[in-house]
């Protein structure tokens, strides 16, 4: 959007129209004197963007002239390359209109004009305002500390704004500001009353109260809900005894009872006698029965006893036969044994004599062989001793002779003089002689000297040479050591230490030493041999031996016949051993059966006897009689039984009668109970009915449901309020993090290259809590920002203004940036590198400057425009 | 006049019901109050009777609040009775105080011993004076499975014959088929010159012989104005009843609504809505629906404040109040900025078709707390 021109009607001073303008893009200058009007233009425009044309505001009635009358204001814009025209007129009372034009034509007028002109104005709500007011002395904190917007006289403060005031104002329109801190403020206090930090409800807060009375209501409400339900039960139960008493007392029902128990009773009593009756002739008709059946068994008992006289004769008979013929066989049995028994006695004796005589055989040939047996022990006792002596004598031999280290060393001596002397051969001259035949001996030391043998010469040596003379040798090492005559020496007197005069001597004697060894070691072994735990042993042994016995075996037979002897006898005695067992059971076998037939003779006899004594016991009777007896007593049994069957079958049921008795009185007895139980019952009802009634029980417990709904929906209010102030605050701390997050950095951006066409290397300090800026750094030096000088802070703040409409046209909204005497304390100096910033940054932004400083804005370099007398279209 | 072999005489009398003596109103600041008014009401019943030279007075049903009500409030409301010596109360079991859980209740109202107070405890049917006879239909449980008025028997003309019963009848919109409901020409099938019904609490007229007398206090605002009675006369079998209504409510009840459009004026809608009784005898619900500028919504928050303590009751409601927000009142919040994006957030999502209708509202109250806080539109 830009500003193309404005037209004031009846506006204070201008009380005929006027226009300024053209605003062109870029910069452009209104610089008038003072009360010429700038102040006018500026509250104008502001009006006529910000205050709706149906109200009389103070801001509206402050541009009112004297005089009185509408007051008008019209602005032509340029807003995407489009022509528009607004005019809003305000008038006290009625009469105020909003119209809007498009390329001449009217599009909009009243509220619709109003929507139209805020939406270019707000663009998407969330920046600043689609105009940039830098006014000084116009907008500040009211008293009562609430942001106040707009110039109501009376409320603001005249006062030029410091640079925190501006940039607090710019600030406060994307975060809200102080308004949007008390709002937040307020809000969390409402919230802090209801709820803890953790969202829960405070103690002592409506929220807390709010649910405690619920809580405390519902536990009375289900307390007294049991009440009522018990008074309820209880109501319920003393109907329900009241109709059952009165069924159980009615007396119709009681009289029907009596007369169900009168003839139960009745009925009862018949059942018993005739029931009497009944047994009666039940047993009667036993009776009959009985006797008939007594003479029956009588009859019966006459014949049984013939026929057992006949059989027990017959049986004695055969007894005694059976006895006889068993005694003869017993007497028979025993010879038998006895002739056995005789047999044994004499094999007994046979056999104990063969195994006597096997025994004399047997001591006679262990002293046989015992007499053996000492006499080849003593054999080899002498051997062994024999042995042991040559041993010993062998060893001591051998003790005598050198031991085998002395043979050794010496054996070791003669070796080194022959070494020694080997050694002196090797380098003596050796003098071989040859003879010529026939010629004489040559002798050394008077021994002739054989042809070809060489002579070794160790010493001088003196040849005699037959027929030539002598001839003397002398070795040419004459003179120096020859080791032999010290081995030698060495040799002789070991020999003579071990007693040996030389070293055959000293061989000879080893050799008899050996010899005498291994004899002593034959002979040990011979003797190990034949007495293999030591001589003494054998000697004990032998001594051990028992003595010769003097044994008759004379008429004794050898061994072998002496046992076979012994086996026969023995063989005979068991047999006749078993012959006598077997005579002895058959005798005791016999015995047995004779005994057992005289018993059943015995027994027999005794039965016949019983059996004619009790033939003689009989009554005696005819069998007619008997018959006759008998039938008689059949025909009493017959019409005992008829008359019980007669009685039997009329009777009534006993236990029935008595059963339906018992069930009458168990019902009259249980009527009566449960009408004392019900009585009892009833009683203790009625208390506890009196009771709750005179607590007021339900009427109780309906007030509590009425308090209890009550509190619910005061519950429900108070939370629904905890949901509103949770929910405003949620969106005021998101729509504030939001502006902060959108402008804070790219405003600082912005400001950063603002801020270098003024200040070398300087840069803003920016307060994290209140985005304002909180001190300024030059040339590495940081400075507080309320000791920066007037000058500097209203160049910062100006920077700002300028930074926010960078941002805006960046982001595709222009907005024009209207400066009001924004620049009062700068110096010509710093002015000038201001008007280069404005320059710099202007671009296509629109920058409207008012200012009364004619000299110093003289070198702004920007398009001048005035206040001239409007033209009949601009009045719309 | 003679009808038959029986010299009638004309009779009037008074037809009430529903007392509902000792009914609490806890969550009323003057429930005690309320609680006495049902005291009172009887009377103002024997007034009645008298102003209108009544020896009966009918009570359809419901005496009591509860079956079984506090000795005090028994004790008090039958001595209350029987101080309107000139008069005769008829006392029905209703299905508040019906036979079975309030048996106890009327055998110990019985057990008092007034001559001329009468308890309606079985159908037969009984002489109010020579040529008229009452018939009643007590209620034998809270909830009876037939209509209740069916034991009411047939009978001749020779007598004025009127009945007396307690319950819903079709017609009420409800459900006619639902059990326990009277038939509403009773007093045609039964041959009745006047059927007195209670049960409901506003009077009501079901035909020219059948009505419902009212309350004579209401009890909540599911009726709007004051309680109050029937003063019938009936000069002969067969002769139309005449009934004339009475007031004998103390309280006003006024279940108000206000609807308001864009541009009301909210108080002022409010104030025309009230009743121009004396406001301490006055219980006031006030729902206010409609839609209202934003300004206005949050102005309203403060009425309830201002003018409810004069009432004896005042309830407020704008849970049911669509905003129906313009830029200007936003603008009034901030025009632009952190505050005014808020704003916005809040005022999409009050008309966010997508929340619930819980956080719609949840929205719309923040937008108008907001709203107080920044614009000073009252807390």
């Amino acid at each position: 959007m830009r500003i193309r021109s404005v037209t004031l009607d009846n506006v204070r001073r201008f009380t005929e129209p006027v226009t300024a303008g053209p605003f062109n893009d870029g910069i452009t200058l209104l610089c008038q004197p003072n009360e010429s009007g700038k102040s006018t233009l500026f509250d104008a425009l502001h009006a006529l963007f910000y205050v709706k044309y149906s109200g009389w505001p103070a801001e509206v009635s402050s541009l009112q002239p004297w005089s009185g009358g509408k007051v008008a204001v019209t602005v032509e814009l340029e807003i995407d390359g489009e022509s528009w025209r607004v005019r809003k007129q305000w008038q006290r009372g009625a009469g105020g209109e909003a119209r809007v034009w498009k390329d001449g034509r009217l599009r909009h007028q009243g509220d619709d004009a109003e929507h139209w002109l805020s939406s270019i104005v707000r663009g998407d709500g969330t920046g600043p305002s689609g105009l940039l007011w830098v006014r000084q002395g116009r907008v500040s904190l009211s008293v009562d500390g609430k942001y106040a917007r707009g110039d109501e006289k009376g409320q603001e403060h005249e006062e030029r704004r410091n640079l925190l005031t501006l940039i607090t104002g710019a600030m406060d329109d994307l975060t809200g500001g102080k308004t949007m801190d008390a709002a937040r403020d307020a809000c969390a206090a409402e919230l802090g009353q209801l709820q803890t930090a953790s969202g829960r409800p405070k103690a002592g807060g409506a929220w807390a109260q709010a649910q405690a009375q619920v809580e405390a209501l519902e536990k009375d409400e289900a307390h007294l809900a049991r009440q009522a339900d018990e008074l309820h039960e209880a109501l319920e139960e003393r109907r329900r005894l009241r109709a059952q008493l009165a069924e159980l007392e009615d007396d119709e029902t009681r009289a029907a009872r009596a007369r169900d128990l009168a003839e139960a009773e009745a009925a009862f009593r018949d059942a018993e006698r005739h029931a009497s009756l009944v047994s009666q002739a039940a047993t009667e008709a036993a009776l009959a029965r009985q006797t008939e059946s007594a003479a029956r068994a009588e009859a019966e008992a006459a014949r049984a006893l013939r026929d057992e006289l006949a059989e027990a004769g017959g049986m004695a008979r055969d007894a005694a036969e059976q006895a006889e013929t068993a005694a003869k066989r017993l007497a028979e049995a025993e010879t038998a044994w006895q002739a056995a028994q005789e047999t044994l006695k004499t094999a007994d004796a046979e056999e104990a004599r063969a195994r006597a005589t096997l025994q004399r055989v047997t001591r006679r040939d262990a002293a046989r062989a015992a007499a053996e047996q000492r006499r080849k022990m003593a054999d080899m006792l002498a051997k062994a001793e024999d042995a042991d002596r040559r041993a010993a004598s062998a060893l001591a031999e051998a003790g005598r002779g050198p031991d085998k280290d002395a043979v050794d060393g010496i054996e070791k001596l003669a070796r080194a003089v022959d070494t020694a002397r080997a050694v002196r051969d090797a380098a003596a001259p050796q003098v071989a002689v040859s003879y010529l035949p026939g010629a004489p001996e040559v002798r050394l030391d008077g021994a002739p000297v054989a042809e070809g043998a060489a002579q070794v010469v160790t010493g001088r040596a003196r040849f005699d040479l037959p027929g030539i003379g002598a001839l003397t040798v002398t070795p040419g090492r004459e003179g120096a050591a020859d080791p032999a005559p010290e081995a030698e020496t060495a040799l002789a007197r070991a020999l003579e230490v071990a007693g040996f005069d030389d070293l055959d001597a000293l061989r000879a004697a080893a050799r008899a030493r050996a010899e005498a060894l291994r004899t002593a070691h034959l002979a040990a072994q011979a003797r190990d041999t034949l007495a293999p735990e030591g001589v003494q042993a054998l000697r004990n042994d032998l001594a051990r031996l028992p003595a010769p016995s003097d044994v008759e075996d004379a008429a004794l037979p050898d061994a072998v016949a002496a046992q076979k002897a012994a086996q026969d006898a023995s063989g005979a005695l068991s047999s006749a051993r078993a012959a006598e067992a077997e005579r002895r059971t058959r005798r005791d076998a016999a015995k047995d059966a004779a005994t057992a037939a005289r018993s059943t003779a015995t027994a027999a006899k005794e039965r016949l006897d019983r059996a004619r004594q009790a033939m003689r016991d009989l009554p005696e009777r005819e069998d007619a009689a008997l018959a006759e007896r008998l039938d008689r007593l059949r025909a009493a049994a017959e019409a005992a039984e008829a008359l019980h069957r007669e009685r039997q079958e009329g009777a009534p049921n006993v236990a029935a009668a008595e059963a339906r008795l018992k069930r009458i009185r168990s019902v009259i007895r249980e009527a009566e109970t449960r009408a004392q139980a019900a009585q009892l019952r009833l009683a203790e009802l009625r208390a506890l009915i009196r009771a709750r009634a005179e607590e007021g029980v339900e009427e109780a417990l309906e007030d509590v449901r009425l308090r209890l709904g009550a509190a619910r929906e005061r519950l429900e209010r108070v939370s629904f309020e905890v949901e509103v102030l949770r929910r405003l605050d949620a969106a005021l701390e998101a729509a504030q993090s939001a502006a902060r997050d959108r402008y804070y950095a790219p405003i600082a951006r912005e400001l950063r290259p603002l801020l270098e066409e003024l200040w070398d290397d300087a840069e803003l300090v920016w307060s994290d809590d209140t985005l304002l800026p909180s001190g300024m750094i030059r040339k590495g030096e940081s400075e507080p920002i309320d000791t920066l000088s007037g000058g500097t802070q209203e160049q910062i703040a100006f920077l700002v203004r300028l930074a926010f409409a960078r941002l805006l046209a960046k982001a595709g909204r222009h907005a024009p940036l209207i400066l009001d005497d924004a620049l009062v304390y700068s110096d010509d100096d710093r002015i000038e590198r201001l008007f280069d910033a404005l320059h710099g940054a202007a671009g296509d932004l629109q920058i409207i400057v008012l200012s009364c400083r004619q000299r110093a804005f003289r070198e702004l370099g920007a398009p001048q425009v005035v206040f001239r007398p409007a033209d009949a279209r601009a009045e719309g | 006049m003679f009808v038959g072999r029986f010299r009638v005489r004309a009779i009037r009398f008074i037809h009430c019901s529903d007392l509902h003596l000792g009914k609490g109103f806890g969550p009323y600041a003057d429930g005690a109050r309320l609680t006495e008014a049902r005291h009172q009401s009887i009377a103002r019943l024997a007034r009645a009777a008298r102003d209108h030279d009544a020896a009966h007075i009918l009570v359809a049903g419901d005496v009591f609040d509860v079956p079984t009500p506090s000795p005090a409030t028994l004790r008090q409301g039958i001595a209350s009775m029987a101080e309107a010596r000139d008069v005769t109360w008829w006392l029905l079991p209703g299905n508040h105080d019906n036979l079975r859980e309030a048996q106890a209740t009327w055998e110990e109202v019985t057990a008092l011993g007034h001559d001329s107070i009468r308890v309606l405890t079985s159908p037969d049917p009984v002489e109010l004076q020579p040529g008229a006879v009452l018939l009643p239909a007590p209620l034998l449980t809270r909830h009876p499975s037939s209509d209740p008025s069916a034991v009411i028997g047939t009978g001749t003309d020779e007598a004025i014959r009127i009945g007396l019963a307690h319950g819903p009848i079709t017609g009420f919109g409800e459900d006619d088929a639902r059990p326990g409901v009277i038939a509403p020409d009773r007093d045609r099938l039964a041959g009745l010159d006047y059927l007195g019904l209670g049960d409901w609490h506003r009077q009501m007229k079901v035909s020219d012989r059948v009505w419902y007398s009212g309350a004579p206090e209401y009890t909540d605002f599911r009726h709007a104005g004051r309680g109050g009675c029937l003063v019938v006369s009936i000069d002969a079998p067969g002769a139309a009843p005449e009934v004339t209504p009475v007031e004998t409510g103390a309280f006003h009840w006024a279940p108000l609504s206000v609807a308001l459009l864009p541009g009301d004026d909210p108080r002022a809608a409010v104030a025309a809505a009230l009743p121009q009784t004396p406001r301490r005898d006055t219980l006031v619900r006030l729902d206010v629906t409609g839609r209202a500028r934003l300004s206005d919504a949050s102005g309203l928050s403060a009425l309830e404040a201002e003018i409810g303590p004069e009432f004896c009751h005042f309830a407020f409601s704008t849970a049911g109040l669509a905003l129906d927000l313009e830029t200007s009142d936003l603008d009034e919040i901030a025009p632009t900025g952190a505050l005014r994006q808020a704003a916005d957030m809040l005022a999409g999502d009050a008309e966010a078709a997508e929340l619930s209708e819980r956080e719609r509202q949840v929205a719309a109250a923040a937008l108008r707390r907001l709203h107080s806080l920044v614009a000073g539109g009252g807390a």
